[in-house]
């Protein structure tokens, strides 16, 4: 699955690279990448091109946890390479104002977030 | 004033009155300015354990720890004690000197990028380039390293900037913000959850100590009569001897704590992460429970569990509510027999020293106000399973991160939190070499901590899981040629003694509680002996290994 957030953010030391790292260590490929800054450049506005095996609210939560970014917005979502296709419900998510669309999933197909296979589980 | 100075003005105005560190070139400018403050500092023996001292200073007083740090390898010593801080959620400011803002990135000598290198394992970070803008980002670094879920924050301060004159300064201490309330229409719902439950479970983790909300921890379980099991830093949050207690839940936890929640239909987590230790095979956790999920964190919420009820906010509110009254007699009952049926015992046969049954003393022994730190591996699990403890922030660990090397520096800093407390560090031969030469600060310092070293000339737990999951084939496990650890501590001017025997332990607690000074008990025990129960990797929590199946 191939996901395009839009992320606002402060512009501080580092802060580009934040996101970047946070991205990488919860295996999330960044396809494409797109920064710029304000006017007055105190902010930064990056669109970003992601893929992973991954659910995508856990790059969300994580890019939304750091202290620089305002807010994080799902674009667009792709099931294929070559198959584009607008998202009806976008997903906004800024501090203080999160919502998870998973806390009322059915009881019945309630899953873990992502699996940990037992051979990543040791000492 | 200078930039040095400001730096130690910000720290006072945050409310700082100890801080940890270990000096050098390019954070001497602060060195002098502490030299004429009223701040103290503690001289530790290597800046790792200055963030550790720092860490458990923070987890038993509430306050945010503060190290101190020259650049380079100063600066890269702290890591492993900020990244121990950032997987315990334990808030921390990390100051670390760096090279004139001119030199950095010429590769100057003692230059890194600490920046770059931490930050993986800080909330956020900071490199100040100017001297106005330094009391403020300290102030803000105190702020977010105490807000949400805590953890550490970075500033890195270039040699100029602390040498730079600033005329008239502002300091502006930061006030702790509340959390927030939980949304009643989420409280409401996990009501009627618990209310209509049959099989209830409370999971209960580090964020009730983060939140002070053990008491009403206690409440809740009391008002709503629900079965408790803890996580390993949710040890202490409700008393061991709590009729309702459970023990501790996963890898090492007690066998009636994994049956219970392998068997409940609700599982309420409070300040709880689900992490791998706690759930075995995640998708076999506690396969038949509704989840209610409450932490000051909402992105704790459903991360690696969907939680049918998520409830972000301040923990206490959350949990003075939620004081329903389900039917769960014949639950409670069937736990109960539980817990009688498997409890721990402490007959091992032989003449050896028994470490749970020595810990088991300890605990009956040493009375409330005793904080016990511990490093990583059998020694840590017996500590959890064996120790009785009282209130989460007299049991320090390190949970996350397992630093091997926590519990001496963890011992120092809890130490000068409360120097009228008895804190007491247990070790593993293979841990206490890590940070060993901190009994030099035991020493400088005359903190009257004692420390259990339990010695199997081997890294235990490692060889555990070998004899157990690679037949038998022991690695670069064997520490025979330990050092004579009695005589180590005797040449930096700390009494110590040997326990060989089952029969001697008994005077030798009579001697670690006695005695005034530092002490160190040097323990003997079977290189034989393993921790139990344990669940395999990758199995569910309901396939745990007995001494009794092995």
């Amino acid at each position: 699955m191939r996901f395009t957030l839009d992320v606002t953010m402060a512009n501080t030391e580092g802060a580009l690279e934040r996101i970047l790292g946070r991205l990488r260590q919860r295996s999330f490929n960044v396809c494409a990448l797109n920064a710029g800054l304000s006017a007055n450049m105190a902010r930064m506005d990056v669109r970003v091109t992601l893929e992973s095996a991954r659910p995508i609210e856990l790059a969300i939560k994580q890019l939304a946890k750091l202290i620089d970014v305002e807010g994080v917005e799902i674009i667009k979502a792709e099931e294929h390479h070559h198959h584009e296709s607008k998202l009806r419900h976008p997903h906004n998510h800024t501090h203080g104002h999160h919502q998870d669309h998973r806390q009322h999933a059915p009881f019945e197909h309630r899953q873990p977030a992502f699996d940990l296979s037992p051979s990543q589980i040791g000492l | 004033m200078k930039g040095s100075e400001i730096l130690i003005k910000a720290l006072e105005a945050e409310g700082v009155d100890t801080i940890f560190g270990y000096p050098g070139g390019a954070i001497m400018p602060v060195y002098d300015a502490l030299y004429d403050s009223q701040l103290k500092h503690i001289l530790v023996r290597h800046e790792q354990s200055a963030a550790l001292a720092a860490d458990a200073y923070s987890r038993v007083t509430g306050k945010v720890g503060v190290c101190l740090s020259t650049s380079g390898p100063g600066a890269t010593n702290l890591v492993t004690g900020i990244a121990n801080a950032f997987l315990d959620s334990v808030p921390m400011v990390a100051i670390t000197g760096q090279v004139g803002s001119a030199l950095i990135g010429t590769d100057a000598f003692q230059e890194v990028d600490i920046f770059g290198i931490s930050m993986p394992v800080v909330k956020h970070s900071f490199l100040v380039r100017r001297v106005e803008d330094l009391a403020e980002t300290v102030a803000r670094a105190f702020k977010i390293a105490r807000s949400g879920r805590p953890g550490p924050v970075l500033i890195d301060l270039p040699k100029d900037v602390s040498i730079a004159d600033l005329q008239n300064p502002k300091f502006e201490g930061n006030q702790i913000e509340a959390m927030p309330r939980p949304e009643a229409k989420q409280l409401a719902m996990a009501r009627s959850m618990i209310q209509e439950s049959r099989k209830p479970l409370v999971y209960a983790g580090g964020g009730i100590r983060i939140a002070g909300a053990t008491e009403e921890l206690i409440a809740f379980v009391e008002a709503t009569g629900i079965p408790c099991v803890t996580t390993l830093h949710g040890i202490g949050a409700i008393p061991a001897q709590h009729e309702l207690a459970m023990g501790m839940l996963g890898m090492h936890g007690t066998k009636h704590a994994n049956m219970a929640v392998q068997e409940c239909d609700l599982l309420i987590a409070v300040g709880a992460r689900f992490d791998d230790r706690v759930t075995g095979k995640l998708a076999e956790f506690a396969p038949h429970a509704k989840v209610v999920h409450m932490d000051g964190d909402q992105f704790e919420i459903s991360k690696l569990r969907s939680a049918d009820c998520g409830i972000v906010g301040d923990i206490k509110v959350s949990l003075n509510f939620l004081h329903a009254k389900p039917q769960i007699e014949e639950w409670v009952a069937t736990c109960m027999e539980r817990k009688r049926q498997y409890a721990f015992t402490y007959d091992a046969p032989g003449d050896t020293v028994y470490a749970p049954g020595f810990i088991k003393e300890l605990s009956d022994r040493a009375g409330d106000n005793t904080f016990i730190t511990c490093d990583v591996g059998q020694h840590q699990m017996w500590v959890a399973q064996h120790y009785s403890f009282n209130l989460p922030n007299h049991h320090l660990t390190s949970g996350g991160l397992g630093t091997m090397g926590f519990g001496l520096p963890a011992a120092i800093g809890a130490q000068l939190a409360y120097p009228d407390a008895r804190v007491v560090t247990m070790s593993g031969d293979g841990s206490f070499m890590m940070n060993i030469q901190e009994l030099a600060t035991v020493k400088r310092y005359n903190l009257p901590i004692k420390i259990v070293l339990f010695d199997n000339q081997a890294l235990g737990m490692v060889r555990q899981w070998q004899e157990l999951f690679f037949e038998k084939r022991y690695s670069e496990v064997d520490l025979s040629d330990n050092p004579d650890f009695a005589k180590v501590a005797e040449a930096f001017g700390i009494p110590a003694f040997r326990v060989e025997k089952r029969e001697e332990v008994g005077p030798a607690i009579d001697r670690i509680l006695s005695e005034d000074g530092p002490l160190l008990a040097h323990v003997f025990i079977d290189q034989a002996a393993n921790v139990w129960p344990l669940v395999p990797p990758g199995k569910n929590n309901s396939e745990m290994l007995e001494a009794t199946t092995v």
